[in-house]
Formats: structure tokens, sequence, C-alpha cells
């Protein structure tokens, strides 16, 4: 079995704003292809460890590599293959859509076919009918698509993203989540720093759980779906409970727990998905009236809740 | 096609044809009522002169330089510093796009004025049969001083990011027009009136006993120090953009600026020149030394490079006032070796190894106030409350002991090394004994290690709670 080789690696990471430890002896790997959700209560650290890998900001101590450069010492080459958007990022209001891209297009040294490439990302991102437009007549979905098309025009290899769903209205958050995944699929890796954790979970593949600096929790999440496939909660609903049902529901060896509230009921069942649909045959045969049989996913609530909670 | 995206960017802000039509358009406007409030041809022509400079400095060196500051402050303003920080664009096409594409439509109505203050002048002189050399002179310098006060705002501004690296407030470009602007009245006065009564062209200088004539000096050194401005820029732009920075070319304009200005004083006594050098390296430690950061982070960054014993990495983390008070002890040791070897002859050599010493010292103490008070993490204009201590150390308490009679704290305060000391003075003079001089200064510095010391550990301590 071949391991995949990290794209980032960060190893003991410090940073110090003055009288304050942003990040403290942080060290992670994130495997190429994916989109880690950088998660964590206000003041954790998030963007201070998005601009460090960003080489915008140097840590004192600790070392960060991605796709084998050196930060600290070969930040420009390093930023030749990153997009990184911040939280409050900035547009040149003046210049229109296609002036934008042009300038970041050439900034990024792409002289040649620079029209192609503009039109190509303005065509993904869904502003080709904008390009005409000057940036400060854009809605804010707009400004935040421009401005991923500012930081992804040159193709990264690595994509950051500093609370991007924010100020977003549902419809231009979709527009986000399947654009990330475009990426995704495309070979980018991407890191996304969000509050809204039911939308980080449409699209991301792992979760790196922040707090005080340091790094609490990192999950990935075909980690949680096999430990789910071994053991999970099955959350199951009867017309009407019966004290009868009691040794029923207890009988089968995967179960571990029966919790009843009313007529809902949690098992702790320690099976996979063919036990899972043996279970409920043998409910369905003795006759118990069942009118709903799930297992309950473990969120990415759950898994932050527990995660900053320790 | 122009291959500086900078420049391309901000000529699509700043070139309009509407722009392109207005400048000239005004401008005629303005020197043609100047023409017609003229009452004879003459008085018709000082008027264009007049307003034709007037309209140049605020084209050229207010809104021009604004521009400039703007160039850089704006991007920080707007969010946008981070999008240039990771392109690609090399710090000198930054620094070339960011100059030339923010100014260059001021610079279009400059020229215009400009063109019409030299030929105004050139018709004015003519008509009086004056010599024609001064209106291109003046043109010259106006151009030159131009340039510089743009440069100089716009290093201003980038110098204002390198030394604050923790986000700036929102800062505004009008600090640094104003300053840059200020620092060229004396300039723009002198260029002004030259050619006037008593400004003549034929006035010398005498740098280094050479006796330059005043304004080919005055050119020459504009050009100069466009050059230093430039580098400067570059080089600050270079740091901006991630790229490791030796201090080497500060070192060396620290050289160049002790070395020009010790022109000017080449005529005064052997112990004053060579102590000069001195106290402009420790001037310019101490500007440094309160301009820079100096934060916590900032010397456990240059311990950490220490650690790691890569010469580039601890020069690139040191800040410059570390290196200009290398300088101080290099040039402080040079100068002791030189007189106690006998070298040059010095009148009074233990007054002038005294002196050295106890600048040495007062330094040090100084540098020491200067962190105590910058050492609590929640401090408040930290710097600023370091300022007011040594006015009061050097000012106003010698002041209060002179007004009171006591001589002796004063100069235990001021330790000033006297040369003629014991023989001539009296006990109510001003100045001390070289050696007592030092001592004074020894005591001072202690006292004020002491303070740090006992506050570094006290922070250090409340820390190692606040960890735990």
């Amino acid at each position: 079995m071949t391991s995949i080789e990290p794209i980032i690696t960060v190893t003991n990471l410090c940073y110090e704003y003055p009288g304050y430890r942003a990040l403290n002896d942080v060290s992670f790997s994130i495997d190429p292809h994916s989109i880690t959700a950088l998660v964590g209560p206000n003041g954790a650290g998030k963007t201070t460890l998005l601009r460090c890998l960003a080489a915008l900001d140097h840590p004192f101590s600790g070392t960060i590599s991605i796709a084998g450069i050196n930060s600290q010492k070969e930040p420009r080459k390093l930023q030749r293959h990153l997009g990184y958007l911040s939280d409050f990022f900035g547009l040149y209001d003046d210049l229109t859509v296609h002036q934008s891209l042009t300038y970041m297009a050439w900034s990024h040294g792409l002289h040649k076919n620079t029209n192609e490439h503009v039109s190509t990302i303005a065509k993904k991102l869904d502003i080709d009918s904008l390009l005409n437009k000057k940036a400060k007549d854009l809605s804010r979905g707009q400004r935040q698509r421009l401005a991923i098309g500012q930081a992804t025009i040159h193709q990264p290899k690595v994509l950051l993203l500093d609370e991007p769903a924010s100020g977003l209205d549902p419809e231009a958050r979709h527009l986000l989540s399947n654009l990330l995944l475009d990426f995704k699929n495309q070979g980018m890796t991407i890191i996304v720093s969000s509050h809204i954790l039911a939308e980080l979970e449409d699209y991301s593949s792992e979760m790196l759980v922040l707090k005080n600096g340091a790094i609490k929790e990192h999950v990935s999440l075909s980690t949680v779906t096999k430990e789910e496939e071994q053991c999970c909660q099955l959350e199951i609903r009867l017309t009407s409970y019966n004290e009868k049902y009691h040794k029923t529901l207890h009988a089968h060896t995967s179960v571990q727990d029966v919790t009843v509230t009313n007529n809902d009921i949690i098992v702790t069942f320690a099976g996979n998905e063919s036990q899972q649909a043996e279970y409920l045959q043998h409910l369905v045969k003795k006759s118990l009236p069942v009118i709903r049989f799930a297992a309950r996913k473990k969120s990415f609530e759950n898994i932050y809740i527990e995660a900053v909670g320790k | 096609m122009i291959r500086n995206p900078e420049l391309t960017r901000n000529l699509w802000l700043e070139i309009t044809t509407h722009r392109l039509i207005a400048m000239p358009l005004i401008l005629g406007v303005i020197f043609l009522l100047a023409h017609v409030a003229g009452h004879s041809p003459q008085g018709s022509l000082r008027n264009i002169v007049n307003i034709s400079s007037f309209a140049y400095i605020i084209l050229v060196m207010i809104w021009g330089a604004k521009n400039a500051a703007s160039s850089i402050i704006d991007e920080v303003n707007q969010n946008t510093w981070d999008f240039q920080k990771l392109s690609s664009i090399t710090p000198w096409k930054m620094v070339v796009g960011k100059f030339i594409g923010s100014t260059l439509y001021m610079w279009y109505g400059g020229i215009i004025a400009l063109s019409v203050y030299a030929l105004a002048s050139i018709s004015l002189n003519s008509s009086i049969n004056a010599s024609l050399f001064y209106p291109v002179i003046k043109t010259s310098l106006l151009l030159l001083t131009g340039i510089l006060v743009q440069l100089a705002a716009m290093f201003l501004a980038i110098a204002s990011l390198a030394i604050n690296k923790s986000k700036p407030a929102r800062l505004s470009s009008l600090a640094f027009v104003i300053a840059s602007f200020l620092a060229s009245i004396p300039l723009l006065s002198y260029t002004l009136s030259l050619g006037h009564r008593r400004r003549s062209f034929q006035g010398s200088i005498d740098w280094y006993d050479l006796g330059i004539n005043y304004t080919w000096f005055t050119l020459v050194t504009l050009i100069i120090f466009i050059g230093w401005t430039c580098t400067g820029i570059y080089r600050l732009m270079k740091k901006e953009l991630q790229y490791p920075l030796l201090p080497w070319v500060w070192t060396v304009f620290t050289c160049f600026i002790v070395i020009f200005l010790q022109g000017f004083f080449i005529k005064t006594p052997p112990t004053v020149s060579l102590l000069l050098p001195l106290f402009l390296l420790t001037c310019i430690t101490y500007l440094l030394l309160l301009a820079e950061a100096k934060t916590g982070p900032i010397y456990k960054k240059l311990y950490y490079s220490f650690k790691s014993r890569k010469w580039t990495n601890i020069f690139a983390a040191t800040p410059l006032w570390v290196i200009t008070s290398m300088l101080v002890i290099a040039y402080s040791v040079l100068l002791c070796a030189v007189t106690i070897l006998s070298l040059t002859e010095v009148p009074k050599p233990s007054f002038l190894i005294a002196t050295v010493i106890v600048t040495l010292l007062l330094l040090s103490r100084d540098i020491l106030i200067v962190h105590f008070f910058n050492l609590p993490p929640n401090r408040k204009r930290a710097d600023m409350t370091a300022i007011i201590y040594m006015i009061v150390l050097y000012f106003l308490l010698p002041w209060l002991c002179l007004l009171m009679d006591n001589f002796t704290l004063a100069n235990i305060l001021v330790p000033i090394p006297i040369s003629e000391f014991p023989d001539q003075v009296t006990q109510k003079s001003i100045g001390i004994s070289p050696l007592q001089a030092v001592i004074a200064a020894i005591a001072q510095s202690m006292i004020a290690a002491l303070l740090f010391f006992r506050r570094l550990k006290k922070i250090k301590k409340m820390n190692a709670n606040s960890n735990d």
C-alpha cells in the first residue's frame, strides 16, 4: 500500500503578537486534493495560521512546507503555488471585472493568452456576463466570486480561504460550495476557515479544530465514516411504545444500549449496515410499529463541540 | 505591450481622455487670467512666472506627492495589499509601476506648468537683459525637488508599513505629504529666490574645504538624495514582498550621511571633528530606536535566528537601531585606539576618551529606558513616555538643580566631561572631570539596567502564570 505524500506540512509552528501567543506548537499535515475545514472559536488563531501558510506572516519558530517548498527559505517561490483570500479582502473598485482579472493574470506572469485565462475563470465563476462592469457595482456575492477569481487565476496548487461565505446569501453559498468542489476535482488542495459548520460539511473532506492557538482535533471524514460503520446510534420511532417491546429491542447481539424517551428510541449499535438491516427486519418481524429507522450521523458540529470542549 | 501590470493598472485608473483634455484646459485658463491681470508685458510675464511655479508646486509637490504616498497606503487601507504581496511582480517593477503610474497625470500637468514657467522666465529675463542661466537652473532645481518630494512621501509611506508590522490603523497619506513638503521648503525658497537681489548664483559652499558653487552643489546633492530615496523605497518594497533584506545598504547609507555632513564641519577644532561622527551616529541610533517596533516577537525571532546560526537570518532579523549602534561602538573603539596610540594629534586625549565612554553609557541607558517602557504587552504610547523621561533626565531635572544652585546633582545627571577641569573650573560650573563623568554615567546605566531587568523578570513571571 502506498502512502500519499502530504502537500502541506506544518511542524511546531509558533506565532506571537505582542503579549499574546496566537499559535502554540502547531503541527499537522494535509493530503493533496482535499478540502480541509479550519474551524475554531473567535481568536483561536485561524486567520494567523492561514496568513502563515500564505507566507504573509512569518512565525518565530517552526516550519511550513507547501509542495516541498519551505515558507521561510523561499516565500516567493511558495506563493507562486498559492491562492489566498483574506476575510476582509478588497477589490479595485474603479476597475472593471475584465481589468481586475487581467491585472491579476499579468501579476502572476500570465502574459500570454491573457484573455483566454480571463474568460475561462470568468465562466467558471459565472461572472462572464459582468466583465465590463466596475467592481464597485457588483453585489456581495459577485464581489466574492471576483475575489476568488483573482486568487485562482494562476491555477494554484493550494487555495486558502478565510471566511469566504460570510455575508453571502444562501444561493451564493450554494454556488461557492459547488465551486470549491469543482476546484478540488481539478486537483487543488483547499483550506477553508468558516463558522458555518453545516455548510462546511457539504464539501469538506477533513476538519482541523483550532482552539487557543493549538490543534484540538484533526479528523478525516472518511475515518469518521469508517468509525460509524463499526458503531453508531440508531434512531427508532414507534407509533406507540409498550414495555413489552423492551426485550425485542435488546434481542440482537450488536445492541449495546437502549434509551427510550416516549416513542423515540436511541439504540447504540455496534454493527455494519447489513447488521442494521437485519435488526430492522427483526423488529418488524416481532410486530413493532416502526415508523422511523435511521443511523444517526456524527455531524461536523458534534465533532467540533467534542473537540472544543476538550 | 507594457509588461508592468502595476503601471498598467495605475494608468487605467489615472489616465482618461476626459482628464487628458481637462488638465491643459484648466491650466490654460489660469495662465490666461494671470496674463490679463498684468498691467504691462513684464507684469504679465511676472504673473505667469509666479502662477506657473505655484501650479507646479500644487500639482507635483502636493497632489503628486499625495498620489505617490497613496499608491502604498491605499493598498493597505483597501485590503488589496495581500493580493499584491502574493503576486509575482518584482520589487523594482512594483516601485516603478506605483511611482510612475500614480504620479503620471500630475506630471502631465506639472510639466505643462514647468514649461510655461521656463518660457516665461526666459522671456522675462531677456526683456530685462538678465542672465538666461537662472531660468534654466531654477527649472532644473524645481524638477528635481518635485521628484524628491514625491519619492520622500512614498518612502515615508512604505517605511511606516515596515515599522508598524501589526496591521496599521487607517493610515493617511496626508501626514507623509505634509512631512515631505515641509522638509522641501528651505530648498524651494532657495530655488525660487535664486537670481533675486541677495541670492547670487556665484555663492560657494565650503564642503571639505572645496569651495563648491552653491547651486551646483544643491543640484548634485539633490540627484544623490533622489538616488538614495529610490534605493530606500526599493529596499523596503523588497522587504514587504518577502525578500530577505540584509542591512549592508543601510550601513553604507549611514556612513555616507556621516561623511557628507562631516564635510560641513571641516574647519572645526580636531576634537570636535573627531567627535562629530560619533554624535551623528548616536543621533541616527536614537531616531531608529524610537521609530522601529520593539515588541517581544521581534526579539524572539532574532533569538531563534541566532540559534539557527545562519548569518542571513540573523542580519535579516536584526533591527536597524542595533546595526547602527554597532557602528557607534565600532567608531568609538576606532577613535579611542587612534587617541591612545597617538595616531592623530588630540589636545586632551582623556577628555575625548571620556566623552566617547559617557556617550556610549548614556546611549545604553536610554536604550534600556525605551525598552523598559516597551516591555509590558499592554503598553500604550511607550516611546512617547520614554521621550518624556529622557527630556526630564537631560533637561528639566538638571535645569531645576541649576535653579536650586545644586551644580553637583546637575553634573551627575548630565555628566559632561570637560578638558579644563580642575585648574580653571570652579565648583559652580557645568561639567566635571572625565573620570567623574564616566562614574556618573556608569551609575545611571546600572540603575537603568536594574530597573529594566526587574521589570523583565516580572513580565516573564506574569507570562508563565498566564500560560499555566
